[in-house]
């Protein structure tokens, strides 16, 4: 809400103090620093034709102008046209939908629709419009409608709510397949507010552009044509992604007229242990001395971690330090997906309250859930994309004071990349968001979901596919039947509860507590992965309190563990074997040959390994007997012929690692051309048959598995053809593939860079994977053969 | 990005033909059967798991006019079938004299209606699961009309017949003073009004309606396993079906008539949905009789007493207990007593929990001790029932003491 600019960072500013501490002391890690200046306010009068009680709420909450980004919505809004505002966090940004919205509907009885990626988030949102509502007696009802809604408030909500507030998940499986429920609510629509749009991306964002035609389809047929409004964190692209969602055309509103204290953050790396291996210290470790030192100081901190695993390890580590007298209510909390809904909320509240000194999270807390203002935040790790590492820092920051922020890279190659070249992170746009709505098997399944919905007629559109071919091809299933000019719905189930708009399998994990006879349930685990975290022998971690998983029920989808005191944690090792099916593109350099096509992946989950805390040593190895995951989907691979590739290398051997190591840096070199997160894409190196595929054996070396997982020589193959490929890691491919191969050679030479530039002998971590000391002894550096790969990749057998 | 477009597009450049136009006019571009499109079907089913449908060659799906004459109706519409087959009430269903239903129905929750106003209802569906996709292919209604009971069937042969079932049902639901059903609240009901808005018709669905469902659940959800329609068909009715067609297979049926042309089990389907329709109307007066004599029929006597409790009839609550009194469990004694207490029959409601207490009913004891404290100012008597109350009872005990002292 708009208040004047406060004063800003002062001498006495703890946070700018710490900064400053910081900066000095550890000058030597610190690769690059950025200073956001303070912002001013700039504002615009409240708009002439707002409704005096519309006007009088505002005054009650001590609202006597608008920002300039609000005023801007309120435009355009008025000019019924459709737009997306980008604005940082507490930038008063819900103002901009809320004001039109509020009164048209007192005004005109409109209806209107809001959408947030989470129930918290409808929860906040409501209690916000109803807090407006009372300051200026609107009379306007809001309601959320979500999974938790009784089923007698239902029909309160739908025949009474102004505005409704609610999630693409619900709008997909509770309010669309039954839309005559609806009718009366579908024909006033005229506003359908989506926020938190950028989390609307890949996989999850083709699902939810083809639940908006749906949504519209349900629409026309009552006649309505709502206005879109958009509000997203700051992406590349907003108004291409909200176009992308909506198929027309969306006005950008990219200027926040909020004031801001000032933001300072620092690019952090490790020390050099081991110069030799080019081993640094790890992240983790200087992300809890951070956070230790932030704490202390009686700041208000955040970490970010990358893996819910990890936010159980900082979470132990810093409560040992801070948390150690159990009779004092705790001060360190963590908060990741998996929790119950309830104890997160609980958790939410601390924050707000303020009864909460540090709370380690992962993306979970990247959302706009309220938790209040924060001093400090530590990234344990690059998150990935330069949009998700400034909506993370964005969570420290308050009007009147310094905020800091710390990127903690690990040794991973991108988080290298990222603090080596500071120039390259400060001065980059973030991600464009993408999604492919017309992906064949995410469009199919809305295709069916639109077809329960309304009969689609002869001629009628949906997608920018042939939608003929996909009603034939369901109705050859049977599921659709064809009668004159119309397409009926033919079976007895209802699709839209098999389609999951979050992931591909459906069906979470229920994680089951039988600690002294005890039956209850303290987690959920997605189904995706199950396979990595609840595995039997597990260790599985709540509020980092460790419990062992005795029992994994995968056809019931539950786990069942048990309290314990172990010394250690566990992490899962999988590996990969993929086929080429088909190919769709290629393209030859001088012995050497890059393709696009269809694969098909089997992914392993081997083994685990059990890690002892704090020396992070290896203590012991365990099995996995779980099913393999299988899928087609899209790939791009690299290969070179047999011939040139037996005149570059003295063995077999030699090569194989020089793959290994060059599937290492393409990988993650791709990520960020692509502009996907790392583990959107896949990478295996094998033989495009899989008549063999590589793994890295725990000395470091690679090795060739046969079809049944045993080791086999390289030299025992006839033709030896290895091939890197990077893949789309989603059934059917989310059109990842499409830009990595039209950028195929920048991404072989950004990967070369990558390598030749790295400080390491004969390779790390951040270029082409770990070595271990024993590679001195091989005779050749690993990182050398990377290297040679790469440049017969780029065409340089002759050289 | 890759979608269906790109790879149908390098499919057909592999094969030498044209790219697909663009689909904004599918109809057009339809691709030879042989080729891309069989691919994309191969492709889809690469990616996903195959489906159980086999792929099955289709018989014409027979006219209205030929389905009527298979089921001795009328082809009333393109696509619409009507049935009508008339049942005299002189007769009987099961063991069930059809006359009752000319009398008047007293239940509690039972809206008033003229015997010849109930418009008895039931739907055969393509599934269970609700929402706009599920189509009521067969609409029943039956209703009274002078010495007879009317059925009448709506069956859809295709689906374009659909707009005009409405319009012909439409007389006899306007007509309509209250509809009776079994589960139709929850589910026929709901369904005929979405595929009513779906189609852009008015039905007057909006009226009473007496769900027999939850009488029957009211009345013997204690007492049986389970209280589906055909439970109180041969547990009330003793009727029992022949070659019955159980109600899973319906929506199989229908799938196998309209993708396939398959006429076969159409005729049971009809059959099954009039049984249950003449169940419903030998039903009500049954449970007008279970709401009369709850002892007669072994019901649940406490519950059918609650219900009208619940409705505001106590007198009718009261007196169902009294008239059962010897069959009550504890708790309807302990209910009656309650009664006899609110109409300030002191004497009836302690001869009631005096018989409780005998048998060790807590409850009971402490009313008495209320009662003699507070009532009649008994507070020896009070005390003897105090002492035998437990240790959260210790207050009053001791207030009794120091009354009986001082």
């Amino acid at each position: 809400m708009s208040r004047p600019a406060e004063k800003i960072s002062t001498p006495d500013d703890p946070v700018a103090r710490l900064a400053e501490r910081l900066s000095f002391k550890y000058r030597s890690r610190i690769t690059g620093e950025l200073v956001v200046p303070p912002r001013n306010g700039r504002y615009a009068d409240l708009p002439a034709d707002l409704d005096p009680r519309l006007r009088q709420a505002l005054a009650a909450r001590g609202i006597q102008r608008l920002y300039s980004h609000q005023a801007e919505a309120w435009r355009l809004a008025r000019e019924g046209r459709h737009f997306v505002v980008v604005t940082p966090t507490a930038s008063g940004k819900t103002l901009c939908y809320n004001l039109p919205v509020l009164q048209s509907a007192m005004q005109t009885q409109a209806k209107a629709l809001y959408l947030f990626p989470t129930k918290a988030l409808s929860q906040d949102q409501v209690a916000e419009i109803l807090e407006l509502n009372q300051a200026g007696d609107l009379g306007v009802k809001a309601f959320t409608f979500d999974g938790d809604t009784p089923g007698d408030a239902r029909k309160a909500v739908r025949t009474r709510g102004d505005i409704v507030v609610s999630n693409p998940d619900m709008l997909h499986q509770g309010i669309l397949p039954h839309h005559t429920k609806w009718a009366q609510f579908f024909e006033n629509l005229r506003f359908v507010v989506i926020d938190e749009m950028h989390t609307y991306r890949g996989v999850f964002g083709s699902h939810v552009a083809n639940v908006i035609r749906r949504l519209r389809r349900v629409c026309r047929f009552y006649g309505s044509d709502p206005l879109f409004i958009f509000a997203s964190a700051t992406i590349a692209n907003p108004a291409e992604l909200a176009s992308a969602l909506l198929e027309e055309e969306v006005a950008a509103i990219t200027e926040s007229g909020a004031p801001a204290g000032e933001k300072r953050l620092l690019l952090w790396n490790p020390p050099v242990i081991n110069p030799d291996l080019g081993i640094r210290a790890s992240a983790r470790s200087q992300t809890t001395r951070i956070a230790r030192a932030a704490v202390k100081t009686r700041l208000k901190t955040i970490l970010f971690a990358q893996s819910r695993l990890m936010v159980e390890v900082l979470t132990k580590y810093l409560k040992d330090v801070f948390d150690r007298d159990p009779r004092k209510p705790a001060r360190v909390f963590a908060y990741r997906g998996g929790y119950l809904p309830t104890e997160r909320r609980a958790t939410e509240q601390k924050l707000r309250k303020g009864d909460i000194d540090c709370v380690i999270a992962t993306s979970a807390l990247e959302l706009g859930v309220d938790i209040g203002a924060l001093d400090v935040c530590v990234l344990n790790g690059y998150p990935g994309t330069i949009a998700a590492t400034w909506q993370r820092l964005g969570r420290a920051g308050r009007r009147n004071r310094t905020a800091l922020g710390v990127l903690v890279a690990s040794s991973a190659p991108l988080d290298q990349y990222i603090v080596r070249n500071p120039e390259f992170f400060l001065g980059a746009s973030p991600e464009h968001a993408r999604i492919d709505p017309d992906q064949l098997l995410i469009l199919l399944d809305h295709v069916r979901c639109a077809a329960f919905e309304l009969p689609f007629n002869e001629g009628e559109n949906f997608g920018r596919e042939n939608l003929l071919e996909l009603l034939e091809y369901l109705a050859e299933q049977g599921i659709i039947h064809r009668e004159g000019e119309r397409w009926h719905w033919t079976a007895d189930s209802y699709p839209a509860n098999s389609v999951s708009l979050r992931s591909v399998a459906e069906g979470n994990f229920v994680v089951v507590e039988i600690t002294d006879g005890r039956q209850g349930i303290i987690a959920e685990v997605d189904f995706s992965s199950a396979p990595m975290t609840i595995y039997e022998g597990a260790i599985y971690m709540v509020q980092a309190n460790p419990y062992q998983v005795e029992k994994l029920d995968w056809e019931g989808r539950k786990a069942f563990v048990r309290r314990t005191r172990a010394d250690y944690y566990t992490d899962a090792i999988d590996y990969t074997k993929l086929k080429i099916l088909d190919d769709f593109a290629r393209d030859s350099a001088p012995g050497a040959e890059c393709a696009r096509g269809e694969v098909h992946v089997v992914r392993r989950i081997a083994g685990y390994k059990k890690i002892r805390y704090y020396t992070h040593e290896n203590v012991g190895y365990g099995n996995i007997n779980l099913p393999d995951q299988e899928m087609h989907t899209t790939a791009v691979w690299w290969q070179i012929q047999p011939e040139v590739l037996e005149r570059a290398f003295p063995s077999r051997q030699q090569a194989l690692d020089g793959f290994l190591g060059a599937a290492y840096a393409l990988h993650h070199v791709a990520a960020l051309r692509t502009m996907a997160e790392p583990h959107d894409l896949g990478r295996a190196v094998g033989d495009g048959d899989a008549r063999w595929f590589a793994t890295v054996d725990a000395g470091g070396r690679g090795q060739i598995r046969g079809d049944d997982g045993k080791v086999i020589t390289a030299d025992s193959q006839g033709r030896f053809r290895p091939a890197v490929f990077l893949y789309d890691n989603y059934p059917g491919g989310v059109g990842l593939s499409t830009p990595l191969y039209e950028q195929r050679h920048e991404v072989v030479q950004a990967a070369r860079a990558l390598v030749g530039a790295c400080d390491c002998r004969f390779g790390c971590p951040s270029c082409v994977g770990p070595i271990l000391a024993s590679d001195e002894e091989r005779g050749y550096s690993p990182k050398a053969a990377a290297l040679r790969v790469l440049e017969l990749f780029h065409g340089r057998a002759q050289d | 990005m890759a979608g269906l477009k790109t790879k149908l597009g390098l499919l057909q450049k592999e094969r030498g033909l044209p790219p697909p136009a663009p689909a904004s006019a599918p109809a057009t571009n339809a691709a030879p059967a042989s080729s891309p499109v069989k691919r994309l079907a191969d492709r889809l089913r690469d990616l996903r798991a195959p489906s159980t449908a086999p792929p099955r060659s289709a018989r014409a799906v027979p006219s209205a006019e030929e389905m009527a004459e298979r089921l001795g109706g009328v082809a009333i519409a393109p696509g619409l079938v009507q049935v009508e087959r008339r049942v005299p009430l002189d007769g009987r269903h099961g063991k069930q004299p059809l006359t009752a239903l000319r009398d008047a129905v007293d239940l509690p929750d039972a809206p008033m209606a003229a015997p010849h106003g109930w418009l008895f209802l039931d739907t055969e569906t393509s599934g269970l699961s609700g929402g706009t996709g599920t189509v009521a292919f067969l609409l029943g209604l039956a209703r009274v009309e002078k010495h007879e009971l009317v059925v009448r069937q709506f069956m859809l042969t295709a689906f374009a017949g659909e707009p005009a079932l409405f319009e012909a049902a439409k007389s006899w639901f306007d007509e309509a003073e209250a509809f009776v059903s079994f589960n139709g609240k929850a589910f026929d009901l709901p369904l005929l009004a979405t595929r009513a808005r779906l189609n852009g018709r008015h039905v007057a669905l909006d009226k009473p309606h007496l769900d027999l469902l939850h009488a029957t659940r009211r009345a013997f959800a204690s007492r049986w396993d389970d209280c589906r329609l055909a439970t109180a068909e041969r547990r009330l009715i003793r009727f029992e079906r022949e070659h019955d067609l159980p109600g899973a297979l319906v929506p199989e049926v229908w799938f196998g008539f309209v993708q396939r042309g398959e006429t076969a089990r159409i005729p049971a389907v009809l059959e099954h949905n009039h049984w249950d329709l003449v169940s419903l109307a030998a039903l009500l007066p049954i449970l007008h009789a279970v709401h009369q004599e709850p002892g007669a029929w072994e019901s649940d006597i406490l519950a059918v007493a609650r219900s009208f409790l619940r409705s505001g009839d106590e007198p009718r609550a009261h007196r169902l207990l009294a008239e059962h009194e010897a069959m009550l469990t504890p708790d309807g004694l302990r209910e009656l007593a309650w009664l006899y207490r609110r109409r300030g029959d002191w004497q009836q409601a302690c001869a009631l929990w005096s018989r409780l207490a005998g048998a060790g009913c807590v409850e009971s004891i402490e009313r008495l001790a209320k009662y003699h404290e507070h009532v009649v100012g008994d507070f020896t008597t009070a005390l003897a029932y105090a002492q035998r109350l437990g240790d959260a009872h210790e207050a009053r005990r001791a207030r009794l003491l120091r009354r009986l002292r001082d």
